[in-house]
């Protein structure tokens, strides 16, 4: 399986969280509280997401997406296959 | 020209003048704010734990880290999605005492939503109650406030100041009385 596949299920994931954020934003602003309260929380919920995407991106940049799935260095699916 | 007055809440008549508009008191929201803390903290416990006491450093290859960064990013956006979401609903939770009526508000998950009104005039009786010790330190309580009709009652759950509110709506629907009286021409019954 190759790692590509991980990657599109977590950029899914996180588009959907974005999708429920948009959901609960439209709600505030639709009915009209849209106030320093509720500015500040969207602000604090945009300011999660930057963050998430950011720190993804530096802690899995170098990461070979082509590369096949590897549980550990020692322990590829290939051996565990050959094991059973 | 007439200045019309701003609108504080949907579906306000132009001629309306609002008297206070309520949310449950924040200490009911408090625990959502610690429940976030909470989850915020876990994992940076967790992570220190397995690396200061386990003595175990992650590799940087494999998919176990991959797995790792991936499911710690969708923690945080999930604790922080769900935080938002009891933003949402608490924030959109609202009764409004208006000088015509009292408006009720209530969002129940993200796509139900259901809004009650009653003319201010039928109202009859309002209690306030408060229960507790935390409820009487932090003095916040219900306001059940009873009709004419008598199986229609609304509640008022966990405003902050109940007394003061029971007293504003019974004043406010004294007020509207006598006005609804002098309309429609005789005294406005006294108890």
């Amino acid at each position: 399986m190759p790692f590509y596949l991980l990657l599109i299920v977590y950029i899914a994931a996180i588009l959907f969280g974005q999708f429920f954020f948009g959901v609960s934003l439209y709600h505030l602003t639709r009915f009209g509280f849209f106030d320093f309260t509720a500015r500040l929380n969207t602000m604090l919920l945009a300011g999660v997401f930057v963050i998430v995407i950011v720190f993804s991106i530096v802690f899995l940049r170098h990461v070979d997406w082509t590369e096949t799935v590897e549980l550990s260095p020692d322990l590829t699916i290939d051996r565990l296959s050959n094991a059973l | 020209m007439k200045k019309r007055a701003r609108k504080l809440f949907p579906g306000q008549r132009d001629e309306e003048h609002v008297v206070f508009m309520l949310r449950p008191h924040w200490f009911i929201f408090l625990r959502q704010i610690l429940q976030l803390t909470l989850f915020n903290i876990l994992p940076i416990l967790i992570f220190a734990f397995i690396y200061y006491v386990v003595g175990w450093e992650i590799p940087t290859e494999g998919v176990l880290y991959v797995i790792m960064v991936m499911l710690t990013g969708l923690y945080y956006l999930g604790a922080w999605l769900a935080y938002f979401h009891s933003f949402a609903d608490y924030h959109l939770d609202l009764w409004i005492l208006t000088d015509q009526r009292i408006v009720d508000i209530e969002q129940k998950g993200l796509f139900d939503r259901v809004i009650s009104e009653l003319n201010v005039v039928k109202v009859q009786d309002v209690t306030s109650e408060v229960h507790g010790h935390l409820q009487t330190f932090f003095d916040y309580g219900n306001v059940y406030i009873q009709t004419s009709a008598e199986t229609q009652r609304f509640v008022f759950q966990n405003v902050p100041r109940p007394e003061e509110v029971t007293r504003l709506i019974v004043k406010t629907s004294d007020a509207a009385g006598k006005r609804h009286a002098q309309a429609v021409g005789h005294e406005p019954d006294t108890v």
